[in-house]
């Protein structure tokens, strides 16, 4: 079982937050942190890279927004050569995608300590910073009250993106540390987890006295029912994609207005790759090579191999595909990608028994196999 | 390439007449053992027909399964990947992981609604030349009887 703490709110949430992260450096169990934090406006919620206290302004780990997958900065601030403590705190999504991209050789764990947060889902970016340049201070607050009592207008009417809806793991059991706000009285305290050795340790780093203590009951209730909730727009989401893309007609349809720009590609967090197969010199003919397409077929359409990148895409990741839906959220077409991806990816991901994200020991379908197995293929 | 003959109405892709469709069929096969296989099946002077095109590669590990969709998204009607048995790999695994590859394509082909037989994974080591040959025979067989690839109906891939 779980080490746990509570932690008294002492003004309000975020502020107490705050402290206990500038803690975390003031008591030098990390030399850097990597939070979100509210820009100044207000506007959106960006992650940061914090060396000093003073550097911590307005972390806010709850916003209703997500704008990129963070897993990448990780990618990003890590090498084999790491030395420097680096503290996250990630959403469960950016964990899965970090846990991934470690099995892939992309981040160096070592000195990292990772921490999630409960996530409550987010809202599609544009619709969040509407919302954030009209109301006054203490949105997040406010949605985060709102969601847990749940109800109709728990969102002032607004629809969580839906990758949030299907949301499978909004809760991380398996980082170092978690923050856990589902199911609490957020105006008294909140409850920190360690659910590592690693976690154990530093929480005691920064002066944290951690119990055994079952989870309270309300928090116990409120996750049941949200991984019903979640479970059923799941269910309903994967049947409605594999009907509408039940045959490579249906498939065309989507498809049709993809202007192939391949931003799904590069907003993906598990798209780790230097060059693209798919914006390689591969894929591009010469101007007579591609004229004569023409020629075996009547007609061709440009720009030319957008179907192939779109399966060709989901052979290459779909194995550490952690439906995150940052694909769906970049797509300026707006094609319906994170279903698909979630459909297609947890039918190809049963046939391995594996689950993207699930956790660092089970190694990548692709990088191992069975001698005695996939008979039928 | 253009020397066929002008294309039907309704097909982007010319090769298919009514009533005889001669099946297009695209096979990957491993430098070790199946094109070997192969070879044998020739110099053996067995019959197939000659509905199918082979690409020599190194190693079924090697095919990345994006030229098996590019092979199809092109009018190709079925597509047959061939290596060594498993344990036989030159490369010692490159099979096994070839046969994990063909089979998430296959779940995602199957979800398009495209039939996964036209998708075939094929053991043939370098003396079984009468394998390459029915293996042929009987792909060119079922593709008949599936009928054209659907995917050729569709222009705007």
């Amino acid at each position: 079982m779980s080490k746990n703490v509570r932690l008294n709110v002492e003004e309000d949430l975020l502020s107490t937050v705050n402290e206990l992260f500038k803690k975390m450096l003031e008591k030098d169990a990390a030399d850097v942190l990597i939070v979100p934090q509210d820009v100044p406006s207000g506007a959106c919620t960006v992650q940061t890279l914090v060396r000093y206290p003073a550097g911590l302004r307005a972390l806010n780990p709850f916003a209703f927004v997500l704008p990129s997958n963070s897993a990448d900065i990780l990618v990003k601030t890590t090498d084999q050569a790491s030395q420097e403590r680096i503290v996250v705190v990630f959403r469960p999504c950016e964990l899965r995608a970090v846990f991934e991209l470690a099995k892939l050789n992309q981040i160096n764990l070592d000195n990292v300590t990772l921490i999630s947060v409960d996530c409550l889902g987010t809202l599609p970016v544009p619709e969040y910073v509407e919302l954030a340049q009209k109301s006054e201070n203490g949105l997040t607050m406010k949605l985060l009250f709102d969601v847990q009592k749940g109800g109709k207008e728990s969102l002032l009417g607004l629809d969580l993106r839906s990758a949030c809806q299907i949301c499978e793991l909004p809760v991380m059991d398996n980082a170092d540390v978690s923050i856990c706000t589902i199911g609490l009285n957020l105006q008294k305290e909140v409850l920190l987890k360690a659910n590592t050795p690693k976690g154990e340790e530093f929480l005691g780093a920064i002066g944290m006295e951690l119990s055994e203590e079952e989870d309270p009951e309300s928090r116990k209730k409120a996750l049941e029912q949200l991984f019903k909730v979640k479970a059923e727009a799941r269910e309903k989401l994967d049947a409605q994609v594999k009907e509408e893309v039940k045959d490579i007609a249906g498939y065309m349809t989507v498809l049709a207005s993809c202007i192939n720009c391949h931003n799904c590609m590069k907003v993906c967090p598990i798209c780790y790759c230097k060059e693209c197969f798919f914006d390689s010199d591969i894929l591009k003919p010469s101007p007579k090579q591609l004229l004569d397409k023409s020629e075996k077929r009547k007609v061709v359409r440009m720009p030319i191999d957008t179907t192939l990148y779109h399966i060709g895409r989901m052979n290459h990741m779909i194995t550490s595909c952690v439906s995150c839906g940052m694909c769906e959220s970049a797509c300026p077409s707006k094609l319906p990608l994170l279903a698909i991806y979630h459909a297609f990816g947890s039918d190809v991901q049963a046939l391995f028994n594996y689950v993207a994200g699930r956790s660092l020991e089970e190694e990548l379908p692709l990088a191992t196999f069975k001698e005695e197995e996939l008979e039928s293929a | 390439m253009v020397t066929e003959a002008q294309p039907k109405e309704n097909e982007v892709v010319s090769d298919d007449k009514e009533g005889d469709f001669e099946p297009k069929i695209i096979g990957f096969l491993c430098n070790w053992c199946s094109y070997t296989g192969a070879d044998l099946a020739g110099v053996s002077r067995l019959q197939y027909p000659p509905n199918f095109i082979p690409i020599r590669v190194m190693c079924t590990g090697a095919v990345d399964p994006v030229y098996v969709i590019k092979a199809l998204l092109e009018g190709a009607d079925s597509v047959l990947v061939a290596g060594c048995h498993p344990g036989d790999c030159h490369y010692l695994s490159g099979n096994f992981k070839a046969r994990r590859r063909i089979a998430i394509l296959k779940k995602l082909l199957e979800n398009l609604g495209l039939e996964e037989r036209r998708i075939r994974l094929e053991w043939i080591s370098a003396s079984e030349g009468q394998k390459f040959a029915d293996t042929v025979n009987e792909m060119v067989k079922e593709t008949k009887k599936m009928g054209p690839n659907p995917i050729k109906k569709e222009w705007d891939i």
